[in-house]
């Protein structure tokens, strides 16, 4: 035979060493943007009760939306529910890093922000954290992306990103989209 | 060159003898470089999206 | 001719049925999410649209084929008759009375869940008892696998197990691995929620149950076609198998990387660790690689073909292929399409780039693209190949065949490239409704047209598939030509031994379960050490 069988098993390992080298840069890099690049997925494990969610604790209405702490921590609080985002709008600064925490009172939602690496599930019983910064202004789309219900498709909500400058807190470190 | 036709399902065609000899002198050259390439494109269509999508849209975690 | 010819025929013909009545209705969809005007549009028809079309697709024409084709690789690879017609029947009854229940419960309204079923949205109970009824005819078929390549074994002691069977088998006993995830969710939890005996869900349990079987299932739907490209493909081109060896090892490969990967589907979710993301995204970096070697294996074997029909120098024998072959063409047009599909899977996989493309039309485009496409477009070429001898009827239309094969990767490539654009854009999924006059997403509307005229192209393609296959049952005068029995590829080196390793699957559950062990251990471990908050049971089935 002009071929033997050690010859297509040399073969084959010479491709399987090319195959193992691509797979190989694809894991480096993977490695190096979530070590060194800060671009992981989410996965700060923190439970929270859904049934009493509204009641008592970070999520009751008057924490939610952006918050800023005396040292300048700024920290966006959403309740996602069939089938609206409360509040419906927040406001963050721009270049700035942000804390995006969510939780929902009934069943599975999910947000992305456009042109955003933001995107988290929101599972009933825990907290959803995403911290990013915002590159860019702008006035972006939240939508909820994972299948809640009959209503789930008109359930969105918007980022308004804004300058430094226009990132005005009130006096208890509240910012919201009406009196930015 | 076979005499089966083109496209009929080939039950009749016998891979044996020179045509084989001959075919196994060259392979798998051809297939080496149609997979490379294949792989190789896929890879830089993975880096691109990766440098020119993904970093530019910011942290997360 | 076959003696488990009707016995295939019954399952293929489900299969080929569900999948058509599914095409149409994933055609209405595309239109329902496009700024055209649809008929019969509301959320209440759309998700109960896209349930009955998920299911169909992802769990009855899949397990359908994969035990009719498997029925007739047994008996014809094996050249016995299986273990058992009786309970290959029972299995088909009880797999085809759970299908009747699921999708007529579906149809009822009362289980718009979709496919994914994640709670606490929960359906009527008879949505999940039908499938689990379905998979549990399947774990007989299952048995009846291992069975017949064990009496194959001892009947014929020291040689290779068929590659076609050895696929075959390798496929069923993932199968039983990978139902165990789902079955244990819906026994155990959906069940009886379902059922109004639990108020509430540990939801991430059940995410992480179904995590186990999501991943997994993708190769129980793909082994099939792997073995068309291994076991036909080389045949109907005219060459040889390049290596039988790196075939069984690509379908070991799969078996035990199929399955401690199921967690990417959950990078996004907030109850797993980095840790853990980050292990089973090493795992999944790996089941790249029998795909990668296929990608190789079964080129070499085209190329042996086509430098015997004189095809030359480095890419000459691609035009010398028989591509009127509709095996042949079926191949090459899977493998374009395997490209694509691929390359957005390694997207998916690559851990902080899920985050990029998560719960957008990307992920759409590319299930339907690497399943619907590349998977699919093999279901069609084994049919194709097989029908003759299920029918004892001559093929008589090839050219029908190819063109109903050219539509359909047509169709999926305009279909699902403007999804992949899209899906960067931020759409997002499961929508039925999208407000096209919000300039934040009215540029998206162009594109989503495209891709309706992409999923008319596959419903005409569907349509022309069943044609084709019920032109063999009528043809009278295909009758008169003789059909060849099935001949699977032979390799360049056919072997009379291979190690036990090679032609058998006693170390590799062991490998499983370790790696099992390891990959889903904890996280699942953790839900019970420190049991989370527990969320309401939502019944979708009752009215308020």
């Amino acid at each position: 035979m002009a071929m033997d069988e050690r010859t297509i098993l040399r073969n084959e390992l010479r491709w399987a060493a090319g195959v193992g080298a691509m797979v190989g840069v694809i894991f480096v890099a993977i490695l190096f943007s979530s070590l060194a690049l800060h671009r992981a997925p989410p996965s700060n494990i923190e439970t929270v009760d859904p049934q009493t969610l509204h009641l008592a604790g970070e999520f009751t209405e008057a924490n939610l939306g952006t918050h800023v702490t005396p040292d300048g921590q700024v920290t966006t609080r959403i309740v996602a529910a069939q089938f609206a985002f409360v509040p419906q709008c927040v406001v963050v600064p721009q270049g700035k890093p942000v804390t995006l925490r969510l939780s929902s009172p009934d069943v599975i939602h999910g947000i992305l922000i456009t042109g955003t690496n933001v995107n988290t599930m929101v599972v009933p019983g825990y907290v959803s954290q995403v911290r990013t910064v915002f590159a860019e202004t702008g006035d972006l789309l939240m939508p909820c992306h994972e299948f809640c219900g009959l209503g789930h498709s008109e359930m969105t909500a918007h980022v308004m990103v804004v300058p430094q400058s226009s990132f005005r807190p009130d006096a208890n470190g509240t910012a919201s989209c009406a009196s930015r | 060159m076979t005499a089966v036709s083109d496209s009929a399902p080939s039950q009749g065609d016998q891979p044996d003898g020179p045509a084989l000899e001959r075919a196994l002198k060259t392979v798998p050259r051809g297939a080496m470089a149609l997979s490379g390439a294949a792989v190789l494109l896929l890879l830089a269509a993975w880096l691109a999206i990766y440098l020119f999508v993904f970093l530019p849209r910011g942290p997360v975690g | 001719m076959l003696a488990a010819r009707r016995l295939v025929l019954a399952h293929l013909w489900t299969a080929f049925v569900v999948f058509a009545a599914a095409a149409v209705l994933g055609a209405w969809q595309m239109w329902v999410r496009s700024p055209l005007a649809a008929p019969f549009s509301t959320p209440d028809n759309y998700y109960l649209s896209v349930t009955a079309h998920g299911a169909a697709m992802a769990y009855v024409l899949t397990t359908f084929f994969i035990m009719g084709f498997g029925y007739y690789v047994a008996e014809t690879a094996l050249e016995r008759t299986l273990p058992s017609m009786r309970w290959a029947w029972l299995g088909f009854a009880l797999a085809i009375f759970g299908t009747a229940m699921t999708v007529l419960t579906v149809l009822s309204g009362r289980a718009s869940v979709l496919y994914t079923f994640y709670p606490p949205l929960t359906a009527s109970p008879f949505f999940y008892v039908g499938l689990v009824l379905v998979v549990v005819g399947s774990w007989i078929w299952c048995v009846l696998m291992i069975l017949a390549m064990a009496q194959w074994k001892r009947a014929n002691p020291g040689r290779p197990v068929p590659l076609a069977m050895f696929a075959t088998v390798s496929n069923a006993v993932m199968w039983l691995w990978t139902t165990a995830g789902v079955a244990v969710e819906l026994l155990f939890i959906v069940i009886p929620a379902s059922l109004g005996l639990t108020e509430t869900v540990d939801v991430g349990l059940t995410r992480t149950l179904f995590s186990w079987t999501l991943h997994a299932i993708v190769y129980f739907w793909l082994i099939p076609a792997y073995i068309a490209f291994y076991t036909m493909a080389p045949q109907a081109a005219g060459g040889r198998l390049y290596s039988d060896s790196m075939g069984r090892l690509s379908f070991i490969l799969f078996l035990v990387y199929s399955l401690p990967v199921g967690l990417h589907h959950l990078f996004m979710d907030p109850e797993h660790s980095t840790g853990f993301k980050f292990v089973q995204m090493s795992l999944t970096v790996l089941v790249t690689v029998p795909t990668l070697l296929t990608v190789f294996t079964i080129t070499a074997s085209m190329e042996i073909a086509g430098r015997m029909r004189g095809g030359t120098g480095l890419f000459g024998w691609i035009g010398a292929l028989p591509w009127r072959r509709p095996m042949v063409l079926a191949t090459g047009l899977a493998f374009f399409m395997l490209w694509f599909g691929g390359g957005g899977g390694l997207v998916n996989m690559s851990y902080g780039m899920n985050a990029m493309v998560h719960n957008t039309s990307w992920v759409t485009a590319h299930f339907h693209l690497i399943f619907g496409g590349t998977v699919v477009m093999m279901y069609f070429a084994i049919a194709y190949e097989i029908w003759p001898r299920l029918t004892g009827r001559a093929t008589q239309a090839p050219q029908l065949q190819c063109a109903q094969l050219w539509l359909w990767a047509i169709g999926m490539m305009v279909m699902t490239v403007p999804w992949h654009w899209l899906g960067l854009e931020g759409q997002w999924r499961r929508v039925a409704h999208f407000d096209y006059a919000d300039p934040a997403i009215a540029s998206w509307g162009p594109w989503v047209d495209v891709s309706v005229a992409g999923g008319a192209i596959l419903l005409a393609s569907a349509l022309l598939f069943i044609w084709n296959l019920a032109r063999f049952h009528a043809d009278q005068a295909a009758k008169l030509t003789p059909v060849p029995p099935q001949r699977y590829a032979v390799a360049v080196h056919p072997p009379d031994h291979v190690p036990a390793a090679l032609n058998g699957f006693a170390l590799w559950n062991v490998v499983v379960l370790v790696l099992m062990a390891v990959a889903y251990g904890f996280p699942l471990a953790q839900f019970f050490i420190e049991a989370p908050p527990q969320a309401i049971v939502h019944h979708v089935d009752r009215a308020g």
